[in-house]
């Protein structure tokens, strides 16, 4: 009986299964586990009180070579101590960067620096990255945005609802943002090099989200609590005289 | 046992595993899914409501550990055709991290599934029954998450919830759904 109601639920569960993932098929990929990130956030400029662990980002940048007059698949990233993540990266594909004719060598450097204007549409989470590929002659070279590339942002960890924005014709522009939720990092399909950061909503939001999970918790204690009370209750309760009987 | 007593084990067992999310989640704030701290509290009070309620595993047959490995299969289906088709073929954390972070993950998801799979299955199980008891232990499932990825992974969370009490069902041993739960964790490590 147990064997063949724990098929049935098996056959339902894997069609539940199947509507979640078609249904949000971006996030959440896995139902559970452990983010994968360790070290500490280094920040360009960090946030009062924290210790000098958070200081001083890295770079990164790697030289390719063109074969045959065109772009192969290259990742760069910022460097990172052993065991560490890296905060910023950019994986390109065959045929990613546009190259005129002439150029033999493409740079791709990745690097954190101030924001080019202020962010007034929220709160900047970590640092703002500027991704560039530079040709052999020191001309900025373009991502073709029928290949692009997938950029990826370390969070902080500080605020929850942080999403990828560009910067673009003088004001951050929200991108499409691959969450996952055990991962460390946000992801785009990135269209064009350029300035990217994690940017959260306003600080009150964004205090509300950091406090989400605390407020989230206590309700579902709460409701534990009071199902805990009426199931002892219940099981407490004075027989009637069919049961007593 | 008597009937106030049967009933009010899952409670206490329930009440148990609220205790220690909330244990996790007042150390772990507001990044309690990247807490690794926050982890192995969580773990290590799992394993006191385990030995609070006297609920002993029992030797897993190695029929139980092979179903539980398809059953991985099955909840790393989705994760793995989003990773093929989103691109994101670059792991970007050093494997030489990977053994103490696995080791985490084992003692996290082994005493989440001996808690629910395990001992609050059981204790449902002679008050409900057996639909009862994977009812309870998905919903239970689907909230304890809910403070780390949010209310969005409910679905999600109920949804594997219910595969792993079926695997339970099916085999009658709580080590079918704790070598899922682990396998797909693990397997996260390639698949974000």
């Amino acid at each position: 009986m147990s064997r063949r109601l724990g098929a049935v639920i098996l056959v339902l569960a894997a069609a539940l299964l199947g509507l979640v993932w078609s249904a949000a098929p971006q996030s959440p990929p896995l139902y559970d586990g452990l983010a994968n990130c360790s070290g500490p956030y280094k920040y360009l400029n960090p946030p009062a009180g924290l210790g000098p662990q958070h200081r001083n980002p890295t770079s990164g940048s790697t030289v390719e070579h063109v074969k045959n007059g065109k772009f192969t698949e290259s990742v760069v990233q910022t460097k990172q101590a052993p065991a560490r993540a890296p905060q910023a990266l950019i994986q390109l594909g065959d045929g990613a960067v546009n190259l005129p004719s002439g150029i033999t060598t493409v740079r791709l450097t990745v690097r954190p620096v101030p924001p080019p204007a202020p962010i007034s549409n929220g709160v900047l989470d970590g640092n703002v990255y500027l991704f560039r590929a530079i040709g052999n002659d020191g001309s900025s070279l373009t991502l073709d945005p029928k290949i692009g590339g997938l950029l990826q942002l370390k969070k902080t960890g500080q605020e929850l609802s942080a999403r990828m924005e560009l910067y673009r014709g003088g004001k951050w522009v929200p991108q499409s943002t691959l969450s996952f939720v055990n991962a460390c990092y946000l992801a785009t399909d990135a269209r064009s090099f350029g300035y990217y950061a994690l940017i959260a909503p306003s600080h009150e939001s964004a205090f509300l989200t950091r406090y989400l999970p605390l407020l989230i918790a206590a309700i579902i204690i709460l409701v534990l609590v009071i199902t805990a009370l009426v199931a002892i209750r219940l099981s407490r309760r004075v027989p009637t005289v069919e049961e007593a009987g | 046992m008597s009937r106030a007593l049967s009933a009010s084990t899952p409670v206490l067992l329930l009440l148990g595993l609220a205790s220690a999310v909330g244990l996790r989640v007042a150390i772990g704030a507001p990044s309690v899914a990247e807490s690794q701290g926050a982890g192995l509290v969580f773990a290590g009070a799992l394993a006191l409501v385990l030995v609070a309620a006297g609920w002993r595993p029992g030797p897993p047959h190695p029929s139980s550990i092979l179903v539980g490995l398809a059953g991985a299969a099955v909840l790393v289906a989705g994760p793995l055709w989003l990773h093929l088709t989103s691109g994101l073929t670059e792991q970007a954390m050093p494997l030489t991290s990977f053994p103490g972070w696995a080791l985490l993950i084992v003692l996290i998801a082994g005493t989440e599934e001996m808690v629910l799979r395990g001992a609050l299955f059981d204790s449902c199980g002679r008050v409900v029954g057996p639909a009862g008891a994977v009812a309870v232990t998905s919903i239970a499932f689907a909230l304890i998450h809910v403070p780390l990825y949010g209310p969005a992974a409910i679905p999600l969370d109920l949804a594997v919830g219910m595969w792993l009490g079926g695997l339970r069902l099916l085999t009658g041993s709580a080590a079918a759904p704790a070598t899922a739960h682990i396998a797909a964790d693990l397997c996260g490590w390639w698949l974000l």
